[in-house]
């Protein structure tokens, strides 16, 4: 039997959140319910990686949605909430759709952010608003066939280390 | 029992504050998709993954192509797609003002790679489907902010 090591990738962490509810997003930005995460990168570390998969629906506004997004940092949060919250460069996007009619759109999103590391201890959070309030959406409605609201489809997050 | 140390290539990169890419009708290499494959394998398999944002152009519809190319002169002469590695990026299309912005996940696993180079290069369907890669000036309400998406390149030899 052979082992083969390869620890190029280290000290994984991710959230499934499995109490999740849905929730619409309005124009105050907000935490992303489901996205915060207590990291501290493995020493040495070149880069950390921060992925995200997550699921917005087009309601309350049926021709346009645009979640506008970005990754967030604090050193002094308690809960993801409170604090001071820093905008991580280059992570900001304003993404969805509008028509000319009607389109009831929904959006499944894979974030894939390669950032520098750092030392120490940080809490990181997706956040965000909509566009305006004629695109605001909901974060991780389920929708039945049967017609019904389903439980919340929860955001998955996975975060890692990257060795030199 | 054996424990091996194996090496396997793995590349991790970005770009800082890109600038934007206005794609026409002619092919483009997309900023930050471009890399050396360095593994000690000579036909390594390959797990590529590259994220980049996309936005409507003028026309306010966008359709994007978009191939993976290999080259063994870092695409000074040798450029050649890899077979099968392609996709198209859209939104709603029916009519002008069908807007549609988005991060854009590629993943391609390229076997026996054979080459050194890779990148990915995209066009326009036509000049009604223009697009613009890594930056907005719309943001949380205001239609004068100049926002950024670095785009990131994985490649992880498997």
């Amino acid at each position: 039997m052979t082992y083969i090591f390869n620890n190029s990738l280290q000290n994984y962490t991710h959230n499934v959140d499995t109490s999740f509810t849905s929730s619409e997003v309005s124009t105050t930005v907000e935490l992303y319910e489901g996205t915060g995460v207590t990291y501290t990168p493995s020493s040495g570390a070149s880069y950390v990686v921060f992925e995200c998969n997550l699921q917005t629906s087009w309601n309350p506004d049926n021709s346009k949605s645009y979640p506008c997004t970005r990754l967030q940092y604090s050193t002094d949060s308690t809960n993801f909430v409170d604090g001071t919250w820093t905008t991580i460069a280059g992570t900001q996007m304003k993404e969805g759709s509008e028509s000319t009619s009607a389109d009831y759109m929904w959006f499944n999103f894979m974030w894939v952010f390669v950032i520098s590391a750092w030392s120490g201890e940080r809490k990181l959070r997706l956040a965000g608003r909509s566009y305006s309030t004629t695109s605001e959406f909901t974060l991780g409605r389920n929708y039945k066939a049967s017609g019904s609201n389903g439980d919340g489809a929860c955001p998955f997050v996975s975060i890692y280390s990257v060795m030199p | 029992m054996t424990y091996k140390n194996k090496k396997l290539f793995k590349l991790f990169q970005t770009v800082d504050d890109p600038s934007a890419q206005t794609i026409d009708e002619n092919y483009v290499e997309i900023n930050g998709s471009k890399c050396l494959i360095d593994s000690p394998s000579s036909t390594p398999t390959l797990i590529y993954k590259f994220q980049f944002y996309t936005k409507d152009g003028s026309t306010k519809q966008s359709l994007l192509n978009i191939k993976l190319q290999k080259s063994n002169d870092n695409f000074s002469s040798n450029i050649v797609d890899v077979p099968n590695c392609i996709m198209n990026i859209s939104g709603d299309e029916a009519t002008a003002g069908d807007q549609y912005d988005h991060t854009v996940s590629t993943f391609f696993i390229v076997e026996n790679f054979d080459s050194d180079y890779l990148r990915l290069v995209c066009r326009s369907y036509s000049s009604s489907f223009e697009s613009v890669l890594h930056r907005s000036s719309e943001y949380d309400g205001s239609a004068a902010t100049t926002i950024y998406y670095n785009p990131s390149l994985i490649v992880l030899e498997v």
